[in-house]
């Protein structure tokens, strides 16, 4: 049998986590990644920078795990309250010392 | 399959954005920034002629370029900063600054860049000043090695699914639309402060702010790949302090 | 051609997000290039079933430019056609089951390799997966030397009984390549996607 794993290409690693080729593996099939492998590429996956290679080993992983799904729904989460921390400044004036300095550049080019 | 939850993750816009005539490709602008003038799009000559008005002390030019930044400026250093008020100490000595040195803009960069290159700057004086005040304060580092969870969290090579989760993560209590309770905010917002700067700036610029990718580049002038590295991290992090917060074993 | 295509209830993408239309009305994709894997639409011949489970079972007809990908095709423009009926949440529940109890053999195979004829008469007499459930956890522990092989049965039990059945078929799969290997994988695959062919009556031809 042939267990040779192939080296998956194209995955972008923003979490660093590093995909290696290896031999002989029997609990691990060339074409999959595993949920260790799939939480550091979340952020790549949401925005959208995935090879197509690795975009299909993330949805065929997360359709049939759930708990990577809860984790992915986690980030959103986080992102979504982090939208939530914005908040709208009041209109700001240029300081008493900003408007002087202005001025002193209007007199030295006159 | 009730009970099969099913992938749910919904928010992947280049995805919904395929199918052009059928439903309208995700806008690429980020919601809420602060409208550009025409300096911040435009051509390295609208930059110059900007930078020379100011340069005069044209007031005109200076009230449309302050009025349009401010905003932003003011959210930006609050991302690196506790309090309002030095947030606002920190726009104004940037302004200060521009004035003072608009000289020195050679348009090697956008006049957009140069501005915050001079607001991150002001903010980092602040920031390390408060930093200095709290001793203890955690500065974790961000090696190259920086796991998102940690690796007990997963099956190791003597488990069935080696890499698969073995402590796996639970659902949150509350829905995601309504996370924030005031404590809860006070939480994340602490977690944000205590990320390392470059995360900081770039999930505040992102997630917080609503830039888009090629803006917060151009702002911070790192690469994407670069950003992403960043963004992910800093996520990663803050979703460990709020599923800590939720009560979970993060 | 006619394709199949799983959605989530009420006709959404799963990964997308995206509602499509009601049969009969064509989507496109957005650019010309649909080799990129983001653009264009998805879909399943029959055997590429098995790694895309979601709600709802579809036919969809594409338009004729596919191109064949991992475990998916890919087209320009697809519309949904008859709804697959018989792909119920019952339906969903006796194929997890079926692919449990077939982990559940080759943890008996397992056993049998080991020499461990009496575990392996135990776990063939268990007649409901939560006797697997049990039977397997319980030997797991006692026989070190067969110990994933047993875990493996005991979590496809697992997630056949609460209603996971893309896990199941996972684990099945994953059960049969750890005794014989890749072909073996492959193999338990392809079976999969028999059983819901034959179960659902769906063409296998393009």
């Amino acid at each position: 049998m042939n267990s040779r794993r192939e080296k998956l290409t194209g995955v972008n690693e923003s979490g660093g986590s590093q995909l290696t080729s290896s031999s002989d593996e029997p609990r691990r099939a060339a074409d999959e990644i595993t949920c260790q492998e799939f939480v550091e590429l979340v952020t790549d996956y949401f925005e959208g920078v995935l090879s197509p290679r690795s975009l299909n080993l993330v949805e065929e992983h997360l359709v049939m795990c759930d708990w990577c799904v809860t984790y992915a729904d986690q980030i959103r989460a986080t992102v979504a309250s982090l939208g939530e921390l914005r908040s709208e400044p009041a209109p700001g004036e240029p300081s008493a010392a900003v408007l002087a300095a202005l001025q002193k550049r209007r007199e030295r080019s006159e | 399959m009730a009970s099969e939850p099913g992938p749910s993750v919904t928010s992947v816009r280049y995805r919904v954005a395929t199918v052009a005539g059928v439903i309208d490709p995700a806008s690429s602008a980020s919601h809420g920034r602060a409208a550009h003038a025409t300096a911040a799009d435009a051509s390295g000559s609208a930059d110059a002629e900007i930078a020379a008005a100011l340069g005069r002390g044209d007031e005109r030019a200076f009230g449309e370029l302050f009025g349009c930044k401010y905003a932003v400026m003011k959210r930006v250093a609050r991302g690196y900063v506790d309090s309002d008020a030095v947030a606002e100490e920190i726009v104004q000595e940037t302004w200060l600054a521009i004035i003072k040195g608009i000289d020195r803009f050679q348009g090697r960069s956008s006049l957009d860049t140069w501005i915050f290159a001079i607001l991150i700057n002001q903010a980092r004086k602040h920031d390390a000043r408060e930093r200095r005040a709290r001793p203890f304060s955690s500065i974790a580092p961000s090696g190259s090695d920086e796991r998102s969870v940690d690796a007990d969290r997963f099956q190791n090579d003597d488990e069935a699914w080696p890499g698969h989760w073995a402590t796996p993560p639970r659902p949150w209590q509350k829905p995601e639309r309504r996370l924030l309770s005031l404590e809860a905010r006070e939480h994340l917002k602490h977690a944000l402060g205590q990320l390392p700067e470059r995360q900081r700036a770039v999930v505040g610029l992102r997630d917080v702010e609503g830039c888009s990718a090629d803006e917060v580049c151009q702002l911070l002038e790192v690469s994407h790949e670069n950003q992403r590295v960043l963004l992910h991290r800093g996520r990663s992090r803050l979703r460990v302090a709020l599923a800590a917060y939720a009560g979970e074993d993060a | 051609m006619i394709a199949y295509k799983f959605l989530r209830a009420g006709r959404i993408g799963p990964f997308s997000g995206f509602g499509w239309p009601e049969p009969g009305v064509w989507v496109r994709a957005a650019d010309d290039d649909v080799a990129a894997c983001r653009t264009g639409i998805h879909a399943c011949r029959a055997q590429d079933l098995p790694w895309w489970l979601a709600d709802e079972l579809w036919e969809i007809e594409l338009d004729d430019e596919v191109q064949v990908d991992e475990h998916k095709i890919l087209a320009r423009a697809g519309r949904l056609g008859l709804r697959i009926e018989g792909w119920t949440p019952a339906c969903a529940d006796r194929y997890a089951q079926a692919c449990a109890w077939r982990a559940r053999d080759r943890a008996i195979q397992a056993l049998t390799r080991t020499k461990h004829e009496q575990a392996a008469s135990r776990l063939a007499a268990c007649t409901t997966l939560d006797e697997v459930r049990v039977e397997a956890a319980q030997l797991a522990e006692q026989l070190p030397d067969t110990r994933i092989s047993l875990t493996i049965a005991r979590g496809g039990a697992v997630r056949a009984l609460t209603g996971a059945p893309a896990t199941s078929a996972y684990i099945a799969a994953h059960a049969a390549m750890r005794l014989d290997g890749h072909a073996a994988y492959t193999a338990e695959r392809d079976w999969q996607a028999r059983w819901l062919v034959e179960q659902l009556g769906l063409r296998t031809d393009g």
